[in-house]
């Protein structure tokens, strides 16, 4: 077995296209819509981004595992979260067991040069992400969903299913906890 | 406080697109949710509830029985659903990055001038491993021998030396065409159909030059194939695909195959 002559490497690329015509359309559709919410929003909930290729499969991979189970009470978006939000607690909970994780519950704002001054987008991302490792999940996800996502509140009621007080209460206070974030960080020399 | 509310505001809209992927982060991870596919294709069907939980059942079971403690907590992961899938199952996307270095014969072999098949360049011919002369004697055994029956049990095919086989061309077809990541799908497909050991060392030595081939620690990939098979006749093989010299895109002259014929025919 081995060196294929001509003849027998002719099904070759019939094995390539086999094995690439796997996805349906159905799911080629949802990837293209959603890939880049589910990859920033992996990435906001903390995963590492040397773990996002495996965390957005991941994702994908329980949603084909779980799709017959979606009954449109949601839209896919919403649901895809709910799922995101699962997958990234499994990685940061890996990441924490394996002790070499960016440290998640690290409360202080990046260092440095303040962005609000410099006006620096690579810093204001910094500052961001260390503020959304400073919340708890609940806090985190409502956050997310508000403030960068722009979802309404109805919205992020379904898809972190709670009830629509529970998703204004929380962003409430993670609003002032990020004014909080902010001011702290203007303060610093 | 409105200066506050403002500054918040700014830096909210200066993040909002910082996160977003490239488009080759899309294109990176949809073929390695290809090959997860390739790995499972029960994904594509939609399953009702019950058969779903049954499926799941059988996988938690199986993981127990299988893998004591740690198959245990593998099941529960499938159980659960929502966990990250266990290492050994996750697929890297294909690496476009890796180099894989065509040789003269490689090119000569696919009848392309620049060694590519369809646009692809192809791997070199010396990485495609042969079918050792032990095996060659497995293969050729009579299907009541101790080698045939001892795999019996594993299988429900009539021939599951052929599906070894099979799916162990299919595998070397990939790698041939420069598709290393494609044909370790194959490779780990194999593992998990438990189809049998007989050609165990060449799977062991098409995964390792599948493996240097994505630039994948070359030579831990070759000392470990050694250290498992002294012995091997692509021993060579390997070494040369995984050798310093092929990941910086200056092969070694390729090793020319001592065997080319198929067994399986004769076989079967």
């Amino acid at each position: 077995m081995v060196l294929h002559s001509s003849a027998e490497t002719a099904g070759s690329s019939e094995a390539i296209a086999e094995a690439r015509a796997e996805l349906p359309e159905e799911f080629e559709r949802l990837y293209a819509e959603h890939f880049e919410f589910i990859w920033r929003s992996l990435r906001r909930l903390g995963v590492r981004p040397e773990d996002l290729d495996d965390a957005v499969q991941d994702v994908f991979i329980v949603f084909l595992r779980r799709r017959s189970e979606f009954r449109g009470q949601s839209s896919q978006r919403t649901w895809l979260f709910g799922i995101a939000n699962n997958v990234a607690h499994e990685y940061r909970r890996k990441q924490q067991r394996a002790a070499r994780a960016e440290p998640m519950t690290e409360g202080h704002p990046a260092h440095g040069p303040s962005p609000l001054d410099q006006a620096s987008s690579t810093e204001a991302l910094r500052l961001v992400d260390a503020f959304l490792a400073s919340l708890d999940d609940n806090k985190r996800n409502v956050f997310i969903l508000a403030e960068l996502e722009q979802m309404s509140a109805p919205e992020i009621a379904t898809a972190l299913s709670v009830k629509l007080n529970t998703v204004y209460s929380r962003l409430r206070v993670a609003r002032e906890a990020f004014f909080a974030f902010l001011r702290q960080a203007s303060d610093q020399p | 406080m409105k200066e506050l509310e403002e500054r918040a505001r700014r830096v909210l809209d200066v993040v909002r697109d910082q996160h977003n992927p490239v488009p080759a982060d899309a294109a990176r991870v949809r073929a390695a949710l290809q090959a997860r596919v390739l790995l499972e294709p029960a994904l594509l069907q939609v399953s009702s509830r019950p058969a779903l939980e049954a499926r799941l059942l059988r996988k938690l079971l199986l993981a127990f029985g299988v893998g004591g403690g740690a198959g245990f907590a593998a099941g529960l992961y499938v159980a659960q659903s929502f966990a990250p899938a266990p290492a050994g199952n996750r697929v890297q996307a294909p690496a476009t990055a890796s180099p894989v270095v065509v040789t003269a014969s490689a090119a000569g072999d696919t009848g392309n001038a620049d060694g590519s098949v369809n646009g692809k360049v192809a791997a070199p011919l010396a990485a495609v491993p042969l079918v050792s002369a032990d095996s060659r004697r497995k293969l050729l055994e009579p299907r009541g021998s101790a080698a045939h029956s001892a795999q019996a049990p594993q299988l429900n095919g009539p021939s599951p030396l052929k599906a070894e086989l099979d799916g162990l061309r299919r595998a070397q077809e990939l790698l041939h065409q420069g598709e290393p990541a494609w044909a370790l799908a194959r490779l780990n497909e194999l593992d998990r159909a438990q189809v049998g050991s007989v050609l165990l060392e060449e799977r062991a030595a098409t995964r390792a030059i599948a493996e240097c081939l994505l630039g994948r620690d070359p030579k831990a990939q070759a000392a470990e194939f050694e250290r498992r098979f002294p012995r091997s006749a692509h021993l060579e093989q390997v070494r040369s695909s995984c050798s310093p010299e092929h990941q910086n895109g200056t092969p070694r002259a390729p090793v020319q195959p001592a065997q080319t014929e198929a067994p399986a025919s004769r076989h079967e």
